[in-house]
């Protein structure tokens, strides 16, 4: 920032306003900081309303971060706050409140779901539950298998960019001519690129609800096991709603993933919504679209408590924009299993594969037998 | 694109200008929008647009190339787009003349030069005269490496062609990205640009630009299929209407009472263009009759 400094109370009013943002949680970095400064030098507002667009357009860098930007900037320069002193920015005074979390100063923190209705458990009860049993060593064993039989037999796509290759797909010029110009403009030999198979995207849906109990953390280290391997893998997991969790789970320690993962999910035994929360994937555009031409698949026992047409409805919908679709259950235990639930018959025509989710061990299995990749 | 022969230079010094310089170009413009044009040609920096689809974002780089007589120059964007499609590409079949006609003076420095070159969008844009507006479409759909190739352009308009060294822009050119949010954008991008999310427009806006781009609606046709249009957009809907499908709707529409229909029959026959998915379809036909009975005209 070309310093401001303290010199005239409005440059303190500013540099006050750029530092409540960043606690706010909006991470506008040094050369988005300088842009603001020059545009009020450049073209200065003449109307509050001019010096908001102005402020909004070079500071904010997402959708999100608008929705955070308005309350910080109605804190500093709405209407009834033309006398603001400046700031000291150590204090907590009414005008520079601490932020709580990420949702700027002047937005209460939400209730915590299910609070005082029984349906959330309690979070000892669900740290116990995630608390990072270390996976013994024939379950280490099994994760393994899982994550090899992955790599090897999940299913491909060519990619869509050309590499340089043995296989005859197109004739590559650039590195013939180059060739050639080193031999006297004499064409030596042929050079080819070709598309190379690429995995196709796999998205997992995990089903957190208490009916699966024993089973949430083996789902989510198969989850995190499909996640190391070369193909590009995101995570929901749902119970009454849906949650992301590719970034907490993906990256970084196990254990500690398993946690977090704890402390998002916040519908444990909540009952399952299977359908609910599948159309909450479709009503967030930036969701839906890692559905299509996808490896989807999910994880749960199918015990819909809520209208089995909505749930017939979203796996549909899924099976349209997937590559294929596969459910696992831990109700399927043989060949003999067939669909009793009313939810799981009406949508069982729909998918591409029932498969058992009964163990690490039947899991493993699963994805080894998807040999036809 | 045709080029525009005013003399006078259009008033992009404001938001106020800069709004009536769209409007003749036939596109209506609300004071955010407005300003965050204004602010990319002051300071020269790319505009990086966002919003749900149907809201004006493609549609503005060209109002913007009408407005101010400069090409446009599109680049889509699709996975698994690479350098030598946005960039720059090397003409190998002349090149392969030139070395087989040298016979064997020919080397390999002869053959990479500006002669050789065949521009891309990104080139073109730098070494377009004037400044063109370039429109950089649905960046989100490329993948998160192919922003790295943008990087160099968009913080100093300018490219590095290993072979030949850095061209830059004379004039640099009115950039426009435009992302449809189906994944986060790289920091490293967003940092070089200036950020507008564009809203649905307001009913006050949206009845004008239904009145000004399908020709005989009334005013209270207008008023009251911008009410629908906007009742609709409140129902649960996997794809809310945007403006390019209101307007169509309304054409639709228009062309249907004119044939002798009333507002609500001709509105019901034409809603595939308004909403174009069959569950969305199920929806509106089941929660949004009242709505269309209300149009008329």
């Amino acid at each position: 920032m070309a310093d401001p400094g303290a010199s005239s109370p409005a440059a303190g009013h500013v540099t006050g306003f750029l530092a409540a943002l960043r606690q706010a949680g909006i991470t506008a970095p040094h050369q988005k900081q300088q842009d603001f400064l020059q545009t009020l030098s450049a073209a200065p507002p003449a109307t509050r309303r001019g010096l908001y667009w102005r402020a909004r357009i070079t500071l904010a860098g997402s959708k999100a971060e608008i929705d955070r930007f308005d309350p910080v900037f109605d804190t500093w320069f709405g209407e009834n706050q033309a006398g603001v002193k400046p700031p000291d920015l150590d204090s907590e005074g009414e005008e520079v409140r601490k932020p709580d979390s990420l949702h700027g100063g002047t937005v209460p923190l939400p209730l915590t779901p299910g609070e005082g209705t029984g349906q959330a458990a309690s979070s000892d009860d669900l740290l116990n539950r995630m608390s990072p049993r270390r996976a013994n060593a024939q379950e280490q064993a099994l994760i393994k298998r899982a994550r090899r039989a992955a790599e090897r037999y999940l299913p491909r796509r060519p990619s869509l960019r050309l590499k340089p290759s043995h296989t005859r797909d197109v004739i590559d010029l650039r590195r013939m001519i180059r060739a050639a110009a080193r031999h006297g403009g004499e064409l030596i030999c042929f050079r080819y690129r070709a598309r190379p198979m690429k995995k196709r995207r796999v998205l997992i849906f995990v089903d957190v609800s208490g009916s699966l109990k024993g089973l949430t953390p083996d789902y989510l280290r198969f989850a995190r096991a499909l996640g190391e391997t070369s193909a590009k893998v995101e995570v929901f997991s749902f119970g009454t709603r849906l949650t992301r969790l590719t970034d907490s789970l993906l990256n970084g320690v196990f254990d500690r993933a398993l946690q977090r993962v704890a402390a998002k999910v916040e519908d444990f035994e909540g009952g399952t919504q299977i359908g609910r929360a599948l159309s909450d994937f479709f009503a967030h555009r930036q969701y839906a679209g890692l559905a299509r031409g996808a490896v989807v698949i999910i994880l749960s026992d199918g015990l819909e408590r809520g209208d089995p047409a909505l749930l017939v409805h979203a796996v549909q919908r899924l099976h349209r924009l997937a590559e294929r679709l596969v459910w696992l259950t831990p109700l399927k235990r043989d060949d003999d299993y067939r669909p009793v639930t009313r939810a799981m018959a009406a949508v069982a025509p729909t998918l591409d594969h029932i498969g058992g989710a009964a163990s690490l061990e039947r899991l493993a299995a699963e994805i080894s037998e998807w040999t036809e990749a | 694109m045709a080029k525009d022969t005013r003399s006078k230079k259009p008033d992009f010094t404001s938001s106020t200008g800069v709004t009536a310089v769209l409007e003749e170009a036939g596109y209506l413009t609300d004071e955010g929008l407005a300003t965050a044009v204004q602010l990319a040609t002051a300071l020269q920096k790319p505009l990086l647009l966002e919003g749900e689809p149907g809201v004006g974002k493609t549609e503005i780089a060209r109002a913007l190339s009408t407005a101010l007589g400069r090409d446009l120059i599109r680049l889509q964007c699709y996975e698994g787009i690479d350098a030598a499609q946005a960039l720059y590409e090397w003409n190998y079949a002349k090149q392969l003349l030139a070395v087989r006609a040298d016979g064997e003076k020919a080397g390999v420095d002869d053959v990479f030069n500006e002669r050789f070159l065949v521009e891309r969008p990104l080139l073109k844009a730098l070494r377009s005269g004037p400044g063109a507006v370039l429109l950089v479409d649905e960046v989100d759909r490329a993948d998160a490496e192919f922003e790295a190739f943008l990087l160099e352009f968009l913080g100093d308009f300018q490219i590095t062609v290993p072979e030949l060294g850095t061209i830059k822009a004379v004039h640099p050119p009115l950039v426009v990205l435009t992302s449809n949010r189906t994944r986060e954008l790289h920091d490293a991008l967003k940092r070089r640009c200036l950020y507008h999310w564009i809203d649905f427009p307001e009913p006050a806006r949206e009845r004008r630009i239904l009145e000004l781009k399908v020709p005989g609606l009334t005013e209270a046709a207008a008023a009251s299929l911008v009410d629908a249009v906007n009742g609709i957009r409140r129902l649960s809907l996997l794809k809310k209407p945007g403006i390019a499908e209101s307007i169509e709707w309304a054409r639709a529409g228009q062309v249907l009472v004119d044939g002798g229909n009333d507002w609500p029959t001709a509105l019901r026959r034409a809603l595939g263009l308004l909403v174009k998915d069959q569950d969305d379809l199920e929806t509106v036909l089941a929660e949004g009759k009242p709505l269309l009975r209300a149009v008329n005209g």
